[in-house]
């Protein structure tokens, strides 16, 4: 057996064993009802205030829905952004027996509707500062929506939209009374639907089941043992699942939330001091955004216990200055896909990680949670001894059921290594290439396919050239993960063309029409001769190397 | 005074300058290019260019940026982001 299994699953220290994510903050209300449970442009909510607010739109959900049905079959649309209604509506759709399905309304219109339309969204909340996404969004939905308002009474434009849709607002909502009863939800029921981007041209779902999530809550509490005296960050929007850590584990604790306001990269280092922060988690690029604007001085930040980093490679040398800048911090590199439930596996950084780890490029992601599996297989699918390169696969009970209504690409990509399918549990295929090594644990070693990451953002190159042939009409098309910054963190996507029908600011202004902000490229380069490798197809390592030589490519 | 104040001009201008040469969501003269101007929530730019933006000025400007200046609840504004530059001291 050469697949490595960590140590046996946790339980989280509560009283009652939870079956839902809300029953976590359900908790921590009854235990810590007055202590701060969100901080949020400058205003504190407590355990009891967001409970009752979330509540209260939990009823109204349930009074809309009637009966005859299963809460979780049906799914609530978040349109929401950094707001207090923002954070009771992930509670309340819990609370209904729902899995929520972020909307995020920096996304084109046309994004939000293939997720509304994809998913089995019946309610959507919406906060005031998402209003404008809000009529562009169900403008040509088909499939009428109960939508919630519940800090604001609609501006008058929303009028075409009640003919079709039933919309309550704020003032309704507050004369309803909050329920003291929730919904018992089953531990496979969805918590969460996210939407990840797809190399077919249209984004794939991953519905996390409560299970999962409960799964992975467990093993990092006992790992990072929180307190309701702690102060959490949370730096990601609620369409990438590191914001279900960022909540749930303050939660799950009595500890508070943090949201970090629009804006903030520029002021990281204030948003730390300001919260009083003592948990840190972000992407590696904040803090190399961080280096470029001077905030990492030596002990720049003493007050944090915890500094977590997850969503794309850690450079050895950006981990270096950020525990300098935090001499306190116990530092993890965390690693795991959405399809694996936030992350699956840790690295804790050794003391003077610059010397004891200056020999790899990136820290290592290191040994799996408690109760999941990691296995490196080869080329034919055969399990690797220790010290082989090959792709990663992941088990466990974190593992979830497959991509959303994709059954096709759920068979391809969950699915165990051969010979050790035993139906305890699924495996994932990560389409990941790692080492397993005997000090370190896994070492990340790079992609198999064409995905990549952008500030953490997943990003199927493919995704962004579908878009980009669409606009530029014709089929020549090729996207780069590019310029490589600090510590060879991607911070854009450069895109060759050849014979395309538009100029270069109206490829990218088509593709804003479509892509979320990180997918869309900025840099259009057009080329007179297209180069092909010897069967026939776009030649990728030709086009690579131009991108290292500016005097070879042309800019549309 | 006078020289500060040319200084903060300057930094105005060449903000102003990079951001119109941003294929931003919004035009910059729709929205005004006023210092209330919200610079993210309006779709002018996003945190990849604001990062490039601050480290131009820097680099024009002979300046240093100072995020102390910039404050978590006003948010980042075209004005704020003109006052968080600090005259490189000799």
């Amino acid at each position: 057996m050469h697949s490595f299994l960590s140590e046996k699953a946790v339980q989280l220290p509560c009283e009652d064993r939870p079956a839902s994510l809300s029953d976590l903050f359900l908790a921590s209300r009854q235990r810590f009802g007055s202590r701060p449970a969100v901080w949020i442009d400058g205003r504190t909510l407590t355990y009891a205030e967001l409970d009752n607010a979330a509540r209260r739109l939990a009823a109204v959900i349930l009074q809309t829905r009637g009966k005859g049905y299963r809460a979780a079959e049906r799914q609530c649309g978040l349109l929401v952004n950094r707001t207090p209604t923002a954070y009771a509506a992930v509670l309340a759709s819990l609370m209904a027996g729902s899995a929520y399905v972020p909307l995020n309304p920096k996304f084109p219109s046309a994004r939000l509707h293939e997720i509304v339309a994809a998913s089995a969204i019946d309610t959507l909340i919406v906060d005031q500062r998402s209003l404008t996404s809000l009529e562009p969004l169900l403008a040509n939905s088909p499939r009428p929506l109960t939508i919630l308002l519940p800090d604001s009474d609609g501006p008058q434009g929303l009028e075409p939209i009640r003919t079709h849709h039933r919309i309550i607002t704020k003032s309704e909502i507050e004369t309803t009374r909050p329920d003291a009863a929730t919904v018992r939800v089953a531990p496979d029921d969805g918590a969460y639907l996210l939407f990840t981007s797809g190399s077919t041209g249209t984004p794939k779902g991953v519905l996390v089941n409560h299970r999962n999530a409960l799964s992975y809550i467990a093993s990092v509490h006992r790992r990072y043992e929180p307190g309701p005296e702690d102060r959490f960050s949370q730096l990601f929007d609620f369409s990438f699942d590191l914001s279900v850590h960022d909540m749930f584990l303050a939660w799950s604790a009595g500890a508070c939330v943090c949201c970090a306001p629009e804006g903030v990269l520029a002021g990281l280092g204030n948003y730390i001091h300001q919260c009083g922060l003592t948990f840190w988690f972000s992407v590696p690029s904040a803090v190399s955004y961080m280096r470029q604007l001077n905030m990492l001085a030596r002990g720049s930040y003493p007050q944090l216990r915890w500094s977590l980093f997850c969503g794309e490679a850690l450079p050895v040398g950006l981990a270096s200055a950020w525990q300098e800048a935090a001499p306190n911090s116990g530092i993890e590199n965390l690693y795991g896909p959405t399809e694996t439930t936030i992350a699956l596996t840790a690295y804790r950084l050794p003391g003077n990680c610059a010397t004891r780890l200056g020999h790899l490029q990136t820290v290592p992601i290191g040994l799996p949670l408690p109760g999941q599996r990691v296995m490196v297989v080869d080329n034919a699918g055969s399990p690797l001894k220790d010290g082989g390169a090959g792709e990663l696969y992941l088990g466990g009970s974190q593992v979830t059921q497959g991509y959303w209504r994709a059954p096709r690409e759920t068979a391809a990509r969950f699915r165990p290594p051969d010979g050790l399918d035993d139906g305890t549990h699924p495996w994932y295929r990560t389409g990941d290439r790692a080492v397993m090594t005997k000090n370190h644990g896994l070492i990340f070693l790079g992609r198999m396919d064409r995905q990549a990451k952008i500030n953490g953002h997943r990003v199927e190159l493919q995704e962004v050239e579908t878009a980009v042939r669409a606009a530029a009409g014709t089929d020549m098309v090729a996207a780069f993960a590019w310029p490589l910054g600090d510590g060879g963190l991607a911070s854009g996507i450069a895109c060759f063309v050849s014979r395309a029908v538009m100029n270069a600011s109206g490829i990218i202004g088509r593709c804003r029409e479509q892509l979320p902000a990180y997918m869309v490229p900025d840099q259009i380069f057009d080329l007179q001769d297209w180069p092909l490798n010897t069967s026939g197809k776009t030649d990728y390592r030709s086009l690579s190397a131009l991108l290292e030589n500016p005097n070879a490519r042309v800019r549309n | 005074m006078r020289e500060f104040e040319t200084k903060s001009d300057e930094v105005r201008n060449t903000i102003l300058s990079l951001l119109g040469s941003l294929p931003s969501r919004l035009d910059l003269k729709q929205s005004g290019g006023s210092a209330s101007t919200r610079l993210l929530e309006e779709g002018l730019i996003d945190s990849k260019n604001l990062i490039d933006i601050i480290l131009e000025v820097e680099m024009r400007c002979a300046v240093t940026y100072n995020p102390e200046h910039i404050s978590l609840e006003q948010g980042l504004t075209l004005g704020s982001l003109v006052t968080a530059f600090d005259p490189i001291s000799a």
